[in-house]
């Protein structure tokens, strides 16, 4: 070792400051020890030597010969994809399955361990049946009640899954309608449409390339579809399929707006800071770029009925937004906040706490709370043409006629009611 | 006597008091990491309307690592029209202009910045890589980094929060096998990112935008002055200017990147030095808005200036040595009271002293690398280390302000050789 290296250098230091700690930790004054035979002090030291080492032998063993040496894993084609388990079953069809569909019948195939494959040209699965293994369905399915499919179910066309059926998985490469109370282990995915029948399980993620309907009392983690209509009556697959997104677009935006507040946040009747104090803007408001922001520091703020405010809000407290008020920018609280009827938010919402957005509120970007949130009826999540999300940690109600375009995930529950 | 000895007395009861606060501080993270209720990071939003984002590559003789990172950067997730890589050629000397040129050949959106001539370092290349940047965020990558394909979108998805001024993701060291110092240097990571990033995360607390693999609102930045050339540290800067206008930083832990860290001491001695003068820096100019500031809330501010002083505890520990000395030769280490130091001081090495060592030990058990936990031992070196080389580069950032000095930016030294390519 060189000997100004940085890391001799520790060396001599470590044993300095070991000296210089040590003695006066032991205040200098070791206790007095009876005599003994001239052995045991050697003794003694030894053995606290060897303890002492017994860690760095360890440690110096996972050097010379280490076990764990490898950096830590990252996956370099890893992006976020909400349709992700249909787009990797997807791959297995095309490298696994895909040979297969010559011949119907029972298959056996290696995936990632020995796998037994049903290839069928039924089109009707009796009720009550219990299937063990892989399901291919080469044409349109329809299930009756009760069937149960212990592995995945694919279907190269339309599927209709009965009543109370229990799936590990299912995939449609086209309309998927799962029945009253069908119960999804994992997931399910549709190249097109989904319409889901009342009081369904819908496991960990269900996916649609297109539409997707959801009837009252279903349970679901995840959910993908452009647009996600929860929707107690009407709204068949065929209607759904065919209508344009434009459709899907709702009220004019804020009937009548009776206070507009540009520039003048001071006559709010609440505190306010302005996140920045700007020379050059004066009232510290407007300014540079998406900066513009009030915030607000009181114990609960309430944005009067009727307001228009073009800048992002953060408050540190609980936000009421009154009704028919039009935001044009994000909405931050670090406790809760509520939408009341009629609000429109064209940006996003964030909260610490739990977000409540009554009728008939449409909010043009993202959802996000780290607690809960409830939607109301005919609240609309996005807009056509684009993909939002709804995230949020501990549970989600989501009301009859609401309508979310994109994405929906809870840590928690959710529940459409 | 009588004056110089109760001011000894009173250094070693501050020393003590601080090395308790810290503990408890690290106890704290870990617990929370362990046991603790974990915060919903943005990255689960999936929103078609993403921002335009400009990349920027700081590189300055970088030709041994300057091809991977751009390489990878052809193939970020992310939409074509909305990105640009803004690659800077900061007055280098080897082959990285002519492969920053080859580049921008083949890939319209790369751009190349070649600065020949004013101030060289890092905060003068980022400044005139935001004066022609298009995009509204400004995201980061060292040279030696190698980011993965999702990195950009989940660092950028958490802009939509519109309190969110600056995004820092996870560092992983490539490297780990090489040496000693390379898988000491792994496990530290770990824990800073792992465990101390991760809990100020959930506990809302002070996350530290760190300068690479992260992002920042350009506006934002250009409003604050853009970065002071005259400051070794120009990410913790940012942190402490957002903050104290009100901004957020978060911290993302699943924006993982690869980098290359130091396989030499003398390196990694110098570039730990740098930190510490840089962070000092920081800590002078900010202590005191950081306790005046309305923005912050009273834990935000503890945790701030809890991380403002981090880079001064060795130094503490280096000055309390001499001063345990003094008081024990002149016969006056009875403090308060001799039961009471007794256990404040057994309690602090029975578990204080331990306690970055249980937040590494935690994070690589979280990351389910156990077997390197057999590694925590020779962090004794690891720490004694440390304790001596962040104390010079502290004592450094005293005497630069004392002597009106303005300190140089130093580039780390890379180590890569071309057959290590890791693509």
């Amino acid at each position: 070792m060189a000997k100004n290296h940085p890391f001799s250098q520790t060396i001599r230091f470590a044993f300095i400051a070991v000296l210089l700690v040590g003695t006066p930790l032991f205040g200098g004054q070791f206790p007095a020890i009876a005599p003994l035979r001239p052995w045991v002090p050697m003794l003694v030291v030894l053995v606290f030597v060897l303890l002492n080492s017994v860690p760095f032998l360890i440690a110096v063993r996972e050097l010379l010969a280490p076990k764990d040496n490898t950096p830590l894993y990252i996956d370099m084609h890893y992006s976020k994809d909400p349709l992700f388990f249909g787009r990797k079953f997807r791959k297995l069809v095309d490298t696994n399955l895909a040979p297969l569909f010559v011949t119907p019948g029972m298959h056996s195939i290696d995936l990632s361990r020995q796998e037994y494959v049903e290839v069928s040209t039924a089109t009707e699965i009796p009720p009550g049946l219990r299937f063990l293994h892989i399901f291919v369905g080469l044409k349109c399915l329809r299930t009756a009640a009760k069937v149960t499919f212990a592995k995945e179910l694919y279907v190269r066309g339309r599927a209709e899954i009965g009543e109370g059926n229990e799936i590990k998985a299912v995939y449609a490469e086209d309309d998927l309608v799962l029945g009253k109370g069908v119960v999804l282990h994992r997931w399910g995915y549709s190249r097109r449409n989904i319409i889901v029948g009342g009081g369904a399980n819908l496991g960990r993620n269900l996916a649609s390339e297109g539409a997707m309907i959801i009837r009252p009392g279903c349970r679901f983690q995840s959910l993908y579809g452009l647009p996600i209509c929860f929707s107690a009556n009407g709204g068949d697959i065929g209607s759904l399929a065919t209508r344009q997104v434009g459709e899907f677009g709702s009220h004019p935006v804020a009937a009548s707006i009776q206070t507009e507040w540009v520039h003048s946040p001071g006559e709010l009747f609440f505190n306010w800071i302005p996140l920045k104090s700007s020379p050059e803007t004066g009232d510290g408001i407007e300014g540079y770029g998406d900066g513009s922001s009030w915030h607000f520091s009181q114990e609960s703020a309430h944005l009067l009925a009727g307001s228009r405010v073009h800048c992002n809000i953060v408050s540190k407290r609980n936000l009421f937004i009154g009704e028919g008020c039009v935001m044009d920018a994000s909405v931050k609280s670090y406790g809760a906040i509520h939408l009341r009827k009629g609000v429109v938010v064209k940006e996003s919402l964030f909260a610490e706490g739990d977000i409540r957005i009554d009728e008939n509120v449409q909010v043009w970007g993202n959802v996000f709370s780290q607690s809960r949130v409830t939607i109301g009826p005919g609240v609309k999540i996005g807009r056509p043409g684009s993909v939002k999300s709804v995230i949020c940690k501990k549970g989600l109600v989501v009301d009859q006629d609401a309508v979310i375009f994109g994405y929906v995930l809870t840590e928690g529950e959710g529940m459409s009611s | 006597m009588a004056v110089v000895v109760l001011i000894l007395k009173v250094f070693t009861v501050f020393e003590i008091v601080v090395m308790l606060v810290y503990t408890i501080r690290h106890f704290a993270f870990t617990y929370n990491r362990l046991f603790g209720e974990q915060r919903l990071y943005y990255q689960d939003i999936v929103d078609s309307d993403l921002p335009v984002v400009t990349i920027v590559v700081p590189m300055h003789n970088e030709e041994k690592v300057a091809k991977d990172v751009l390489q990878q950067l052809t193939t970020i997730d992310y939409p074509q029209d909305r990105y640009e890589v803004i690659p800077i050629n900061d007055h280098s000397n080897d082959g990285t202009r002519d492969i920053l040129d080859g580049f921008a050949e083949r890939f319209p959106f790369i751009k190349p910045l070649h600065r020949d001539s004013g101030g060289r370092g890092k905060p003068y290349g980022l400044n005139d890589a935001m004066d022609m940047a298009r995009g509204d965020i400004i995201v980061v990558f060292d040279a030696d980094y190698i980011p993965p394909a999702g990195i950009v979108r989940d660092i950028v998805i958490c802009f939509k929060d519109p309190q969110v001024g600056a995004v820092m993701g996870r560092v992983i060291p490539k490297n780990t096998a090489t040496n000693m110092l390379t898988r000491l240097l792994d496990l530290e990571r770990s824990g800073g990112y792992q465990v101390d990033q991760q809990a100020r995360h959930n506990m809302k607390l002070v996350p530290q935008y760190g300068g690479t693999v992260g992002g920042f609102r350009k506006n934002v930045a250009l409003y604050l002055g853009g970065f002071s050339p005259h400051l070794l540290t120009e990410d913790t800067e940012l942190t402490f200017l957002l903050l104290l206008k009100g901004w957020k930083v978060v911290y993302a832990n699943r924006a993982e990147c690869y980098e290359e860290s130091p396989e030499d001491w003398r390196v990694r001695s110098r570039q730990i030095s740098r930190w510490a003068r840089g962070h000092t820096q920081v800590m002078l100019k900010n202590l005191g808005p950081v306790l005046r500031s309305p923005y912050l809330n009273r834990w935000e501010k503890v945790d701030g200036i809890l991380l403002l002083l981090i880079y001064l505890i060795p130094l503490i520990m280096i000055i309390g040595i001499p001063v345990s000395l003094s008081l024990f030769f002149l016969e006056e280490m009875n403090l308060i009271d001799f039961v009471l130091i007794f256990i404040v001081v057994a309690a602090y090495n029975s578990f204080g002293n331990f306690a970055p060592f249980f937040q590494i030990g935690s994070s690589a058990f979280i990351d389910g690398a156990t077997h390197r936990i057999k590694l925590l031992p020779l962090f004794f070196f690891c720490f004694l280390f440390n304790v001596l080389y962040v104390s010079k580069g502290s004592y450094l950032a005293f005497l630069d302000v004392i002597l009106k000095r303005n300190p140089e930016w130093q580039k780390t030294t890379r180590f890569r050789k071309q057959s290590d390519s890791p693509l």
